[in-house]
């Protein structure tokens, strides 16, 4: 589903003294199918723009159309929208309720008026493709393991089959191979169920690995819009932002720098780093 | 945060935000005994003038106070309603079918209510121009002269300033599992008045949890920091009386001579 944004504004307890303005003025389009990475520091409202989207918070003033659903200041579309829109929120463990796993997963497609047979696939599928085995049905979800939970919160969102799936730092707190093995999965939902897929993430090698868009917000506003490797060209305005360059891109850097050559900066994984080293020897120029 | 309540503190640099905390719950706490002296127009024209005058040195909007008193609105139409049928005295005033008004249910209906008000209110002036820390260390100077028999003083303001350093924290943590639920299509909008009590178990369950898992890393974070209350520990921010605090005693002896002589 094709998400815009138009003139989009957010203040939070408007007219008291604790008002804040934490979406300025912002446009965005996100197409049908792709995967946009939002970056920024803390407090810089990428919370407020995910909960925007996801039909959860009511914009001040502005209009963000999902796919045929458009919301805006003083319409309640937002609760149609929800329907489409899956968002699984930093820490997702922590709103496991159920007395089991099975429950707990099904809680979405149950609100969905779905069928018992129906829920029990749905449930099932969502199990398989986070990885967890299903012989773990009936356990209580509190007798889980930090990463397991983190898994059956995000089952439970995933059992909702939506079109578009946020991400609010999913990986925060787990060991390197969780992280990987989550965003790889992520990543495998993208491709193969062709989901719309918005990350919000502190960590830009997997910003750069994985999206096809990146938008960084700062203060509300956005920074920077673009593919990877034109906002990672963008070195000086990000450290401005108070953020880093993936390690590839500054393994590259360094490479060019001390060995004096100009290989592409687009390069975001190893393998595609190696490849174009490669290229280069087979056309016979030096290393 | 999404919205003010009762015992929100509103930042501000007037007057009385700037009146020393033990001053002002001591003046609070006596204001409110006063209250239930007042037993006629005159003494409670007197307290509602003055506790207007406090809302007006507040600087604080009218619009705050009257979201403050929402929650006991329909507590103060319940008593006028209860007084105006059940209380009865002097002369009767209407009668309509079995209900009749006598003239003291109608007194004691406004009587009731303004008092009611006059406490409300009170309490949502100290409490919007005082930041809860300035009120525990009020609190625990309060309890200071019961430590000899054993009152663990230190303890209870140590609860009290906790207590009210986490209702912002839970209340996001609610909203945050609220939307959580809400996504996954949890409805807490619609539905009969039951349905939306059962919805809120989703809220509460993981509520509990995140309670309980916050006690103990909160324990283990001050056991580890070597906490250590009561006797010899001293305070970063020291209260300290002014000239200008002594203004609150004067204006209590005033408002006690007066309702002492205005009072039937």
């Amino acid at each position: 589903m094709q998400i815009t944004i138009e003139k989009l504004n957010y203040i939070y307890l408007e007219g008291t003294p604790f008002e804040r303005h934490a979406i300025k003025e912002l446009d965005l389009s996100i197409p049908s199918g792709s995967y946009l990475a939002i970056l920024g520091q803390t407090g810089s409202g990428k919370s407020t723009l995910i909960q925007l989207i996801a039909g959860l918070l009511q914009p001040t003033s502005g209009r963000i159309q999902i796919g045929p659903y458009s919301f805006e200041a003083g319409n309640k579309q937002k609760m149609l929208a929800r329907r489409h829109v899956g968002v699984v929120f930093q820490y997702p463990e922590h709103q496991l309720f159920a007395e089991t796993i099975e429950k707990d997963i099904a809680f979405g497609p149950k609100n969905q008026g779905l069928s018992e047979k129906e829920i029990a696939e749905r449930v099932k599928m969502a199990m398989e493709w986070v990885g967890l085995p299903t012989t773990l049905l009936n356990r209580s979800p509190f007798q889980l393991s930090g990463g397991q939970m983190r898994r059956a919160a995000i089952a439970g969102v995933l059992a909702l089959l939506p079109d578009i799936l946020i991400l609010d730092e999913p990986t925060a707190g787990l060991d390197p191979k969780g992280r990987e093995d989550l965003l790889e999965m992520i990543d495998r939902l993208h491709r193969e169920r062709q989901m719309t897929v918005i990350l919000v993430t502190h960590d830009m090698n997997a910003a750069a690995k994985y999206a096809d868009f990146l938008l960084v917000l700062s203060e509300g506003s956005s920074a920077l819009f673009g593919t990877p490797a034109e906002v990672f060209q963008k070195q000086e305005e990000l450290t401005h932002l108070g953020l880093d360059l993936p390690d590839i891109t500054r393994l590259i850097m360094r490479i060019n720098r001390s060995a004096s050559l100009s290989l592409p900066t687009n390069r975001f994984t190893l393998d595609d780093l190696v490849e174009s080293l490669l290229a280069r020897l087979r056309k016979g120029e030096d290393l | 945060m999404s919205q003010i309540s009762i015992g929100q503190f509103i930042p501000g640099r007037s007057i009385l935000h700037q009146l020393d905390p033990r001053a002002k719950l001591f003046f609070v706490f006596s204001y409110m005994i006063l209250i239930f002296f007042a037993n006629n127009v005159t003494t409670y024209s007197m307290l509602l003038v003055f506790t207007g005058l406090c809302i007006l040195l507040s600087q604080i909007s009218l619009g705050i106070y009257i979201k403050a008193l929402k929650g006991i609105f329909y507590l103060i139409i319940a008593m006028i309603i209860l007084h105006l049928l059940f209380t009865k005295g002097g002369e009767i005033l209407v009668r309509v079918g079995f209900l009749t008004v006598y003239e003291e249910g109608f007194r004691q209906a406004i009587f009731i209510s303004l008092r009611l008000l006059l406490l409300v209110l009170m309490a949502s002036i100290l409490t919007f121009t005082t930041s809860p820390l300035e009120l525990t260390d009020a609190f625990e100077s309060m309890l200071k002269p019961f430590v000899r028999f054993g009152l663990p003083a230190h303890e209870f303001a140590l609860m009290m300033s906790m207590a009210l350093r986490f209702i912002p924290t839970l209340w996001d943590e609610t909203e945050r599992i609220k939307k959580a639920q809400m996504a996954r299509g949890a409805d807490f909008e619609s539905g009969s008045l039951f349905r939306r009590l059962k919805s809120y178990v989703f809220i509460l369950i993981p509520l509990f949890i995140s309670i309980f898992r916050r006690a103990d890393e909160l324990a283990m974070a001050m056991e580890a920091r070597c906490y250590r209350g009561g006797p010899n520990r001293t305070k970063l921010r020291q209260l300290h009386y002014s000239s200008r605090d002594l203004a609150l005693p004067m204006i209590l002896l005033l408002l006690i001579i007066g309702i002492w002589l205005l009072r039937k």
